[in-house]
Formats: C-alpha cells, structure tokens, sequence
C-alpha cells in the first residue's frame, strides 16, 4: 500500500472513530433501555444506508466529472469539513466551548427516553429502531463524505500512475470499518460511554488532516503546482498544525472565559454546548 | 404552498449546516478558490504567490470565525 493509500486510511479511520463515539451512546441508550435486537437493528440498517450512499456517490462522481474539476470540489469540500473540525477543536483547547461530554448525553437521552415512557422489552420497537437509525445516519453522514472524497481523490491519483488499480474508496472504506468495529467492540465490552476517547485530540488531527490534504488537491485541481509535489503536503501538515496551535495558545491568553460552572448538570447552557 | 417554501427553506438550511456551518469559513475557502484561479488563469501570478495567498485566505476564514465565536460568546 502506498503512503497516499496509508494516509487516506489513517483519516478515515480517525475521523469515523470520533463519529462511531457519539452515535455509540446513542445505541448504547436505547439498548439499555429498550432492547439490544432494536438497537442493532437501527445501527444496522443506517450502516446500510451510508454503504449505499458511498456507491452510488462514489461511483456516479467518478464516472461523470473530469478529475480536475473533481479535484477541485473534493478540496473545497474536505477543507470545508476540515476547518469546521479544527474550529470547534480550537475553542474546546482554549476553554471557549465545553468538552464533548458522552456521560452528559448519555444521562440526558436516557432521561428523555424513560419520560416518554419507553420501558425494557423483548420485541423489536420501532421507535427504538428508528432513535438508532437516525443517530448512526446523521453522525455517518458526514463520514461517508469523507470516504468519498478521500477515495475519489487516491483513486484518481492512482489512476495517474501506470497501469494501478484504483482503490482508494475500498481503503478508505476499510479504515471507516475499522473503527467502526474497534468502538463498537470496545463499548460492547464495557457497556458504558466511551468517555475515554480523546475525542478533541481526535477532532483537532483529523481536522488538520483534511485541511491539508484539502489544500493539496484543491490547489493542484485549480493549477498550482506544489514544491516537491506529494512532499508538500508534510509542509503544509506540520504548518497548519503551528498556525492552529498557535491560535489555541493565543485564544488562552487573551480571551475572555466563559463563567466557570462545577459541573454539566447545574447548567444548561454548558450541557447543551457539550451535545453540539 | 408556504409549506413547500418552508421544507425547501430548511432543507438548503439543512445542507448549509451539513457542508460549511459557517459563514466565515465558506466565505475564505470561496475566496482562497475564487482567486486563486483566477490569478492563475488570468493574471498569471507566480506559482509560489498564488499558493501562500490560496492557503492565506483559507486561514483568514478560519481566524475570523473563530474571533465571531469569542464576540458572540462576549456579546451574551
């Protein structure tokens, strides 16, 4: 495999694994409360759904747009997801914006389901279904994006090299699944929130990953003509991370904290910005 | 006929949030590709000009956005 390939599979991994985390405590609550079959079911199925959407995209976008254009919209749009990522993880390092809290969501569907009256039972439950549906879809969405565009874009710079089979969204595919599989066989073992991931860490590299990789292939569909080619993109890496980190360190300083609070629970605003 | 308006409303609302989310960040990214392709194609700038001032304006979207937040945060 080669270090393009090995990149496109880190980021998907890592981008899915910082998704599969929150749509986890999802399922995790409607297992709890419901039952597991409705909870894998829901999970089931969305995971179905986002496969289909990834061919159908993935193969419509490669059959019918020219690759510089291709380049183009793929760069535009992973540094679109990118610097949406590297935003909310600046504010969480500098104390703007709280942490991602999962125990904080995972008590506060819990109690929104057992005040709807939902109960333990053995049957498959539609609405228990359809809460895990949805929560899988809407987080897997926009890691579907992410598979497609880092495998159109691999696909399409294999497809520059000599006789290469293109397999860039199978790479990508597989790091998706991969983390898929490690949080869903982590929380299976420990049946609780998995509180424990670095989710900003996650959320700030992965965010400097498409960024960059955005920049990249964005700049070299519109023309522009890196420094040493494919070794730019360590350049462009290690410099978003200095100018991003700086911005952190910076934010700390200077900016004004929000009023401190002992805990999620006491306020509502403070939980309600650790769902977002 | 002012359902239909509102469904189509909140669905490009929908997608808006989905792809950008951010009005800076939209703005400095289509900034960064708008020029650049034009300096390249119309005003043919030298290569290395064109790319720091690509990769300037994305961070210029990404600062301001996130200077908003903090204005936003002090405002409330």
């Amino acid at each position: 495999m080669t270090a393009q390939l090995w990149a496109v599979f880190i980021a998907a991994f890592l981008a899915s694994a910082v998704e599969f985390v929150e749509a986890f405590t999802i399922v995790l609550v409607v297992g709890v409360t419901i039952n597991w079959r409705s909870a894998f079911a829901g999970a089931a199925a969305a995971v179905g759904a986002l496969a289909l959407i990834v061919a159908v995209f993935g193969t419509a976008l490669v059959r019918y747009v020219p690759i510089d254009a291709l380049r183009v919209v793929v760069g535009f749009l992973l540094i679109l997801f990118g610097l949406k990522w590297l935003k909310k993880a600046i504010l969480r390092y500098a104390g703007l914006k709280a942490m991602h809290d999962e125990e904080a969501i995972y008590e506060e569907q819990l109690a929104e389901l057992r005040a709807r009256g939902e109960h333990h039972q053995t049957r498959i439950d539609p609405f228990g279904v359809a809460t895990s549906f949805k929560s899988v879809l809407l987080e897997g969405l926009e890691v579907a994006f992410i598979v497609i565009t880092f495998g159109l874009q691999a696909n399409a710079s294999q497809g520059a090299a000599a006789g290469a089979q293109p397999s860039g969204i199978l790479v990508a595919t597989l790091g998706a699944l991969a983390a898929g599989a490690l949080v869903i066989g982590a929380g299976a073992i420990i049946r609780a929130p998995l509180q424990r991931v670095p989710e900003n860490a996650l959320k700030f590299t992965v965010g400097v990953m498409l960024t960059s990789f955005g920049t990249f292939w964005g700049g070299e569909g519109l023309g522009i003509e890196w420094w040493h080619e494919d070794l730019f993109l360590l350049v462009l890496v290690a410099f978003y991370l200095i100018y991003t980190w700086g911005l952190v360190l910076w934010l700390r300083r200077t900016a004004p904290k929000p009023p401190a609070v002992s805990s999620p629970e006491q306020d509502p605003a403070t939980q309600q910005e650790a769902l977002s | 006929m002012n359902t239909i308006v509102n469904k189509v409303l909140q669905a490009l609302k929908a997608t808006y949030n989905f792809f950008a989310g951010d009005v800076s960040i939209l703005v400095g990214a289509s900034v960064a590709f708008v020029s650049a392709f034009l300096l390249i194609r119309l005003g043919h700038m030298p290569n290395a000009l064109v790319a720091v001032l690509f990769v300037a304006f994305l961070l210029a979207g990404l600062t301001d956005s996130v200077n908003r937040e903090i204005g936003s945060q002090g405002a409330s």
